[in-house]
């Protein structure tokens, strides 16, 4: 990190956000270009160009390369992954097709469920069988395989997973398996339950082992081209790729475990988060992400983002639990809710206004667009109720078309009793509730408190809406950072090397024995260590974290304690018990007496150094008078009131304004209700007083009537 | 007229949220479970109900049976405990088949929420506990007496004091008596995380109680059902299904009458059975008919109890649809699962887009017994048949219906009994044929680890045995469910028997085959290279 230059690159679905930090002055420079979809590699290397050479850097001088990438994401949604084949446990060959054999929607007879990414045809059984306890019940033959091989080779399988029963306690017959396949096809890309995800339950385990086999030959074949074009170029510095843990890693271990990078992009979203709250001198925050289709948010706790173990790919139903695939590797914790600026609003069956998660997309778009689209959107309702301005909208480049949004909303209205304003209220109201709903119970189910989040917006519809949003979760502040747009691609710059081990290994507490876990423990670390080197980081400079997954004896599900620091010793099992009591009230009430805890799994997380980037505070503005005024509508105001507008690029640190105000910039609004006030603090951070929430705003239905009609 | 009290918008925020409490009570049963059944199949409910008892929202995920009892449970508790008797702090429970779920093992907690004093909800959920006591040999059970430990309604806790006596009773009539009771502890934990967030839901919107609002949910969905109900033509729609009984194959008929806005569902059947325990009490055979209903004509609506309202279901005293106590109830299923096929089969011809051909049906093999090292296990390997083929496609291969209960983890189930799944595999051609073909069913091997000394009691209770339910709109029906028994002895199979497969050595292997899901339309109408691709993948043989 000592080199002047830094970029961060992230591909998105539809647009790639670059950020070059120039260390001598911490300024970014941005760049966005349209994702090439058919050829990734070719479209992020060209805007890299493009990047530095409209700063005038050389490759040679890039101290390093962060990269995010919806590629594996996208391999699995679009089935565009590589022909894969599984070897399994003779008896469990369609464990992959039958996943749960659960209904996730208890009155729809006519569910869809993901096809599994392996064929029937090409999920082959293996003569061998491990018992609970990692002994071997029926021994393995490794030739036996051969002919198995072979024939999958001719077929034209190019990748191959291994997933046999209760390997997550005796991997010896998948390497083996694996060893062989290696020797005689070497060309084959071969992943091993063992490694991928050593964890207890075959459906998930074998699911994410093939997924990861069947993406490996895709970001493999791309990776290699990317660094093949960077050495070319004469880049010299660090590669690495974002996990969806908020972790980098080297090319070396992405080509390994690439189900790790799918949700790379709003990992670095949270990152981003972490790092713009530490300089506003805010260590808990929420994310809040909201684009065209969806909303995310997560919550950020001591400067970082809570980690999850297991998320689902490729959902049939794209907000419904249980309709994917489950993939177990760690991620960001977050929540995606389907509402963005293009979501549609119509009338439901019982009568009531519902928003999303039907969206307009980007084509034909919310109705304002003037695309072909009718259908009133969250988009369309900000246009109506004056918070939009529909000459400013991307800073110009995009005229709206007002009267559509009028027509679109008084339509649908019309269904509903409403008239146009009412209902853009609404739909304002609906969707504002709806993302701060699933943001509180995202919140609480981790035990904390909703109000005490300040709310951090960023992504496109973001800034318009997060106040309220704020509002209504009880939330005191709202902040808008200066570098919005792009955040994504900056979270990258700042995110440490880092590789987490998990490993199952069952013990009752109160049998704890303190030498075997700390040996477990040591080789897990030394395991996360060597592929912290192999990136290049100095083992001086790495961080161990380590945590157990406990329960009661008897129990299913696992809560996460981290452990003490310091050596294992037998004194650890009381500390242990102790914390796991604590952890375990705070979100189950009681624990119950007489019931014994058990540790399950181990993990431990190796970190690198976290990267410095000074940021440079944006450049103060000379004006903090308004460009102009404009009618928005504001419940707490009466109606509609003259807002002022203001040009955030002109407005100077310091300066205070309140609510009702709009200030605007390229990539976003942001919008301040009556009773809100808002700074700009010294980094540039527009940071919003939310006034104390009151329910009624958030949409009892009598008050807001008589709001609207007084 | 009075002004409405409540818009389109601030309904849907205050109903979401409604549901949201019953997704938070949900998950926390779901992660504090100890049983197989209920921490790991998922076989329990959790609902939100108004003061007088009547269904307010339920969890998505939660048992569809369940969401239907629990008000039933709930206003029969309220009987015994009337409202103003009842306290904060206090906790109510019941299994009693006539008035819960249909059977013993399904147990209900309820929980009281009172605002400034007053009754204003009730939250509470019913879970499938994993023993309730009783014999294991269901299938021999003359009355419900031999079925386990009855709890009447009763208080758990009374003004927060836990009900010694009782749980002292249950604990002593019981097997593996803290499994049971860390289950009940996780019920009581979830209502009381229920109550806590619909407190603040209520001082969130400054709202005294849930009058108005109960009013206009169940009033919408009430709307919507009738809506549904008067677009099927007025009419008498019959049919009938055939089950296995108990041994010998018996007939349900329903006659669904559509007057308007109201439908009336009559059904028939043979009288209750002496013997064998597959007896629905009407709770039950209502729930199945309601349940069957709903996913057909307002799917998409959440549910609560205004759907229910233009729906009457009746059966006739004494019969195996309406027993009377203390007839033998714990395989209900046995029947009661039979009630969707003969609802879909009976409004096939007028909507048949909208119904599914047969599902084979799922099966809990409980396995209890005592581990190597003294452990006692009581533990469920869950797993599905195939899914009945509908006019939209083929079914589904391997899956639960008509629960919501997820299958067991071979490897976690293994990792808490002596046993071994030596094969968990989907049946070639066992999907019955059709313009769409049924889903496939699935086969199942069991055995003992190693020769410990003890025994394994697999109690096998799979339906489907003998008859094949036919397929609608010409779909041929799936293959047969069996079972069997292979030892040094030779082979027991299917009836013979009687639900119970005792593991004595791993030479004695226990086979469990799941039904394939029947046809929907004419086999030869069917997509020539959807049938290659069956083929290809060996979904179909040769």
């Amino acid at each position: 990190m000592n080199a002047r230059y830094h970029v961060g690159l992230d591909i998105g679905g539809t647009f790639t956000d670059y950020v070059l930090f120039d260390r001598e002055d911490g300024q970014l420079r941005l760049h966005k270009r349209l994702t090439t979809a058919d050829d990734p590699a070719e479209g992020a290397l060209a805007g890299l160009h493009e990047l530095l050479s409209n700063a005038g850097v050389g490759l040679g001088e890039v101290g390093s390369l962060l990269h995010g990438t919806t590629l594996v994401t996208n391999a699995i949604i679009e089935r565009r992954g590589r022909p894969t084949a599984l070897l399994t446990t003779r008896g469990f060959r369609d464990v992959l097709e039958m996943g749960h054999e659960q209904r996730y929607d208890i009155y729809d007879l006519f569910l869809q469920f993901p096809a599994p990414v392996v064929p029937r045809r090409w999920r082959l059984e293996v003569d061998e069988r491990i018992d609970r306890d990692g002994a071997v019940l029926r021994p393995l033959d490794p030739a036996s395989v051969d002919p198995m091989v072979d024939a999958l080779v001719a077929d034209g399988v190019e990748s191959v997973a291994i997933c046999f029963l209760h390997a997550y306690r005796n991997p010896d017959h998948e390497r083996r398996v694996a060893e062989r396949i290696r020797a005689r096809h070497p060309d084959l890309y071969v992943s091993l339950s063992s490694e991928v995800v050593p964890e207890i339950r075959e459906y998930a385990r074998t699911n994410t082992t093939a997924c990861n086999a069947y993406v490996q030959p895709v970001i493999d074949g791309y990776l290699e081209r990317i660094e093949e074009a960077l050495v070319a170029g004469g880049f010299g510095g660090r590669f690495s790729l974002m996990l969806s843990s908020g972790g980098a890693a080297s090319p070396e271990t992405a080509r390994r475990f690439p189900v790790r990078l799918l949700e790379s992009g709003p990992a670095g979203g949270a990152l981003a988060t972490a790092y713009l709250g530490k300089r506003a001198g805010l260590d808990d925050l929420l994310a809040f992400d909201m684009g065209g289709t969806t909303a995310k948010a997560c919550l950020i706790r001591d400067g970082r983002p809570d980690v999850a173990a297991e998320m689902e790919a490729g959902r049939v139903h794209r907000f419904k639990r249980g309709s994917g695939l489950p993939i177990r590797a760690p991620v960001v914790d977050m929540i995606e809710i389907g509402a963005g600026g293009g979501s549609i609003a119509r009338k439901d069956a019982l009568g009531l206004l519902k928003v999303g998660p039907d969206s307009a997309s980007a084509d034909p778009g919310p109705a304002c667009y003037g695309l072909g689209g009718t259908e009133a959107t969250v988009t369309d309702a900000c246009l109506v109720l004056g918070y939009y301005d529909p000459g400013f909208f991307l800073g110009g480049a995009m005229h709206l078309d007002l009267e559509a949004s009028w027509r679109a909303c008084a339509d649908l209205g019309a269904t509903l009793g409403l008239d146009a304003i009412e209902t853009a209220w609404g739909i304002h109201q609906v969707v504002c509730e709806n993302m701060a709903g699933a943001a509180r119970v995202h919140i609480i189910e981790k035990g904390h408190d909703p109000r005490e989040f300040p709310v951090l917006a960023f992504g496109g519809a973001g800034p318009a809406h997060a106040a309220r949003v704020a509002r209504i979760l009880g939330a005191r502040e709202m902040l808008v950072p200066p570098v919005s747009g792009v955040a994504s691609a900056l979270g990258f710059l700042v995110a440490p090397v880092s590789h987490e081990v998990v490993r199952s290994y069952p013990m009752a507490f109160d049998q704890f024995d303190g030498p075997v876990v700390a040996s477990v423990l040591d080789e897990m670390e030394a395991d996360a260590r060597a592929v912290l080197a192999s990136a290049g980081v100095d083992s001086a400079d790495v961080t161990i974290e380590r945590s157990v997954e406990a329960r009661l004896i008897g129990q299913f599900h696992e809560i996460e304690v981290a452990l003490p620091e310091g050596p294992i010793t037998q004194a650890t099992a009381a500390v242990l018990e102790h914390l796991f009591e604590r952890a375990y009230e705070g979100t189950y009430h009681t624990v119950l007496e007489g019931y014994r805890p058990m540790a399950m799994s181990w993990r431990v997380r190796a970190l690198g150094p976290a990267p410095e980037v000074p940021l440079a505070a944006a450049p103060s503005g000379a004006s903090a008078a308004p460009k102009g005024s404009r009618r928005a509508y504001f419940p707490e105001s009466g109606g509609f009131v003259d807002a002022q507008v203001y040009d955030r690029a002109r407005l100077p640190v310091g300066v205070l304004l309140a609510g009702p105000a709009i200030i605007e910039e390229r990539e976003s609004t942001t919008v301040i209700a009556p009773g809100d006030e808002v700074r700009v603090d010294s980094v540039g951070n527009l940071r919003v007083a939310v006034a104390v929430g009151h329910a009624h705003a958030a949409g009892l239905g009598r008050d807001a009537h008589e709001e609207v009609r007084s | 007229m009075s002004a409405p009290k409540f818009d389109p918008v601030g309904l849907e925020v205050m109903w979401s949220r409604m549901i949201n409490i019953t997704e938070e009570c949900w998950t926390t049963i779901w992660r504090t479970a100890f049983s197989t059944i209920i921490g790991e199949a998922q076989d329990f409910g959790c609902e939100l109900l108004d003061a007088q008892g009547s269904s307010l929202a339920h969890s998505p995920r939660s048992m569809p049976v369940f969401n239907l009892t629990l008000p039933r449970a709930v206003k029969a508790l309220l009987e015994v405990f009337p409202a103003d008797t009842l306290r904060e702090g206090d906790v109510l429970v019941t299994n009693d088949p006539w008035i819960c779920a249909g059977h013993l093992f399904d147990v209900a907690l309820v929980t009281p929420v009172f605002r400034r004093g007053r009754l204003v909800a009730l939250v509470g959920s019913i879970a499938h506990c994993s023993d309730i006591g009783g014999t294991r040999h269901y299938q021999s059970v003359r009355e419900v007496y031999e079925e386990g430990l009855q709890i009447p309604p009763m208080k758990l806790y009374e003004a927060g004091v836990p009900n010694r006596t009782l749980f002292g009773l249950i604990e002593r009539n019981v097997r593996k008596s803290e499994m049971v009771l860390g289950d009940i502890h996780a019920q009581h934990s979830a209502n009381l995380v229920a109550r806590e967030r619909l407190l603040a839901f209520l001082d969130a919107y400054d709202l005294d109680d849930l009058a108005d609002l109960a009013e206009e949910v169940q009033g919408r969905a009430e709307r919507a059902m009738r809506e549904a109900i008067a677009a099927v033509p007025d009419g008498v729609y019959r049919s009938s299904a055939r089950f296995d009984g108990v041994g010998d194959p018996l007939e349900l008929s329903v006659a669904i009458h559509v007057e308007g806005e109201r439908m009336r569902v009559e059904w028939d059947g043979p009288p209750q059975v002496a013997v064998g325990g597959i007896n629905c009490t009407l709770n039950y055979t209502a729930a199945h008919t309601v349940y069957a209903l709903k996913s057909i004509l307002t799917p998409d609506i959440p549910s609560n109890a205004g759907c229910f309202r233009p729906i009457e279901v009746v059966a006739p005293e004494g019969s195996i649809l309406n027993c009377a106590y203390p007839a033998a109830v714990n395989l209900r299923t046995h029947t009661g699962w039979y009630c969707a096929p003969a609802i879909f089969a009976a409004l096939a011809d007028v909507l048949p887009n909208a119904v599914q051909a047969f599902t084979g049906l799922p099966m809990g093999a409980g396995a209890y017994g005592v581990d190597a090292d003294g452990t006692v296990y009581n533990d469920h390997l869950f797993q599905g048949g195939g899914q009945g083929a509908g006019a939209r496609g083929d079914g589904q291969s391997a899956l639960l219906y008509p629960t919501s209960a997820g299958n067991t983890s071979i490897e976690m189930f293994e990792t808490r009994t002596p046993l071994v799944v030596e094969e968990k595999a989907l049946i070639p051609d066992s999907g019955g044929p059709g313009r769409y073909r049924g889903g496939l069913g699935q086969r199942v091997r069991v055995r003992k680890l190693r020769d410990d000394g003890n025994p394994s009691l697999l109690a096998l209770h799979p339906q489907g045995m003998i008859v094949a339910t036919p397929g609608l709109a010409g779909g041929q029906p799936g293959r047969r469910a069996s079972v069997a028994l292979e030892g040094p002895d030779g082979v027991r199979r299917d009836t013979e028997l009687h639900g119970m497969a005792e593991l004595r050595t791993p030479a004695d292997v226990c086979t469990i085959e799941m039904a394939g899901g029947s046809g929907f339309g004419d086999p030869t109408e069917r997509d020539a290279d959807a049938h290659a691709r069956d083929q290809i993948e060996g979904y179909v043989a040769g």
